[in-house]
């Protein structure tokens, strides 16, 4: 059961497709787990198609429609199927070309005995998208966001002073929010993020554990 | 341009068709009178160079999407417009990730479609009582709250973005966005 949702503005921006392409990865892991969000984000495609509906319509160039006709005609009309027989174990749909091994295979990158990080190229200027993961009991430390940071949690969970986030669970924090998620003890806890400035820490550890200091936005 | 339920049951019924049978003759149909529509969304893209040529070229990208993909479209689930809606708003982040260059594997319909895919069946009463809710609010917003709705949905510009641009503080165009969408009766989350 999934508690923590994208707010109308995340939610809005999404089904818009305005949202950028690193956050939206994590509106769509969530909304995997999540009816009622789905259910919200496509009556907020109704808007889009509305809006779209009521703009004057604009005469295309003569010819288009046969470029089109000629284009089509050797193409099929069958639906393109690209989900893999068996999806992977644990990999939310979403992130299935960008894990194809699956989460146990992502080539980790260790940032404390309790912390390694994985990025992951998905193509967002704006947005530097990674997977943390934090061993039981571990955490990151206390840190504020320049921008907007973006969680969703694939496995396991962690806890801060919002809360407890399990797989599934969606958490957007702006600049001025400030936490230090601490990990479940049971197990490692595996999340999505996607953050469009450096994270800055804190407290004096922060300094030197800063898992995204040498790393820009691609 | 205002169409009645029974226009837009009968687009919703040729694209249905088209699903089943991959008549060009509806193709052409539903060519006719959607991609008017998708070139003035198309248009109304935040400004980028060569914009005409980008909207005729999502126009393309998103009527052959169409006629690859109507065998899935779901009468039950959706209606034409909106379901080209989603089309041509994956087709718009596609092109424009294209034109920026940006390498990756993972495409919009990856982070889109397939997160919207498995939707229940909505009851028909109920699916066109919030089209018309929506229809009916849409034509009669504030223009502050249609202008934000406008440049958030047409535009494809963030809350944030928009809040810089209008220079109103991310708060206003929150709620800006909220009053019109519970006009709409829609299921807003907090």
């Amino acid at each position: 059961m999934v508690h923590h949702h994208p707010d109308s503005e995340v939610l809005t921006d999404y089904a818009a497709g305005s949202l950028a392409f690193g956050q939206s990865l994590c509106v769509a892991v969530h909304l995997e787990g999540c009816p009622e969000c789905r259910r919200r984000s496509s009556q907020l495609s109704q808007v889009g198609a509305e809006l779209m509906n009521q703009l004057v319509p604009v005469a295309v160039e003569d010819g288009l429609l046969d470029r089109i006709l000629g284009e089509i005609d050797g193409v099929s009309a069958l639906p393109v199927v690209d989900i893999p027989a068996s999806p992977i174990e644990g990999v939310p749909r979403a992130l299935r070309k960008l894990l194809p091994d699956g989460l146990d295979a992502v080539p980790w990158k260790r940032v404390t005995s309790r912390l390694q990080t994985a990025v992951l190229g998905v193509g967002d200027a704006a947005n530097q998208v990674a997977l943390v993961r934090i061993k039981p009991g571990g955490s990151i430390p206390e840190h504020r966001h320049g921008g907007t940071e973006t969680t969703v949690v694939l496995r396991g969970g962690f806890s801060d002073r919002g809360g407890n986030y399990l797989a599934g669970d969606f958490v957007s924090l702006g600049e001025d929010d400030s936490h230090q998620p601490i990990a479940h003890q049971n197990s490692d806890c595996i999340c999505l993020t996607a953050q469009n400035a450096p994270l800055q820490f804190t407290g004096f550890w922060g300094k030197i554990a800063n898992p995204f200091i040498s790393i820009h936005p691609q | 341009m205002t169409q009645t339920a029974s226009d837009r049951e009968m687009w919703t019924e040729l694209l249905a068709g088209l699903g089943k049978r991959h008549d060009r003759q509806d193709f052409i149909a539903l060519f006719n009178h959607f991609a008017p529509q998708i070139k003035a969304y198309g248009l109304s893209t935040q400004a980028t160079p060569g914009l005409h040529a980008f909207a005729e070229e999502l126009v393309q990208e998103t009527m052959i999407r169409v006629w690859r993909r109507a065998s899935t479209f779901d009468a039950s689930k959706a209606s034409a417009t909106t379901w080209i809606f989603t089309i041509a708003r994956n087709a718009r982040i596609d092109l424009l990730r294209r034109g920026a260059k940006h390498k990756s594997d993972v495409d919009a319909d990856d982070v889109w479609l397939e997160a919207e895919a498995d939707q229940q069946p909505v009851e028909e009463l109920e699916a066109d009582r919030n089209r018309r809710l929506v229809r009916e609010a849409i034509s009669q917003l504030p223009i502050e709250q249609s202008q934000v709705l406008a440049k958030v949905y047409l535009e494809g510009k963030p809350h944030s973005e928009v809040a810089r641009e209008l220079n109103l503080p991310l708060g206003t165009v929150k709620s800006r966005v909220r009053l019109a969408l519970n006009k709409m009766k829609l299921l807003v989350p907090q």
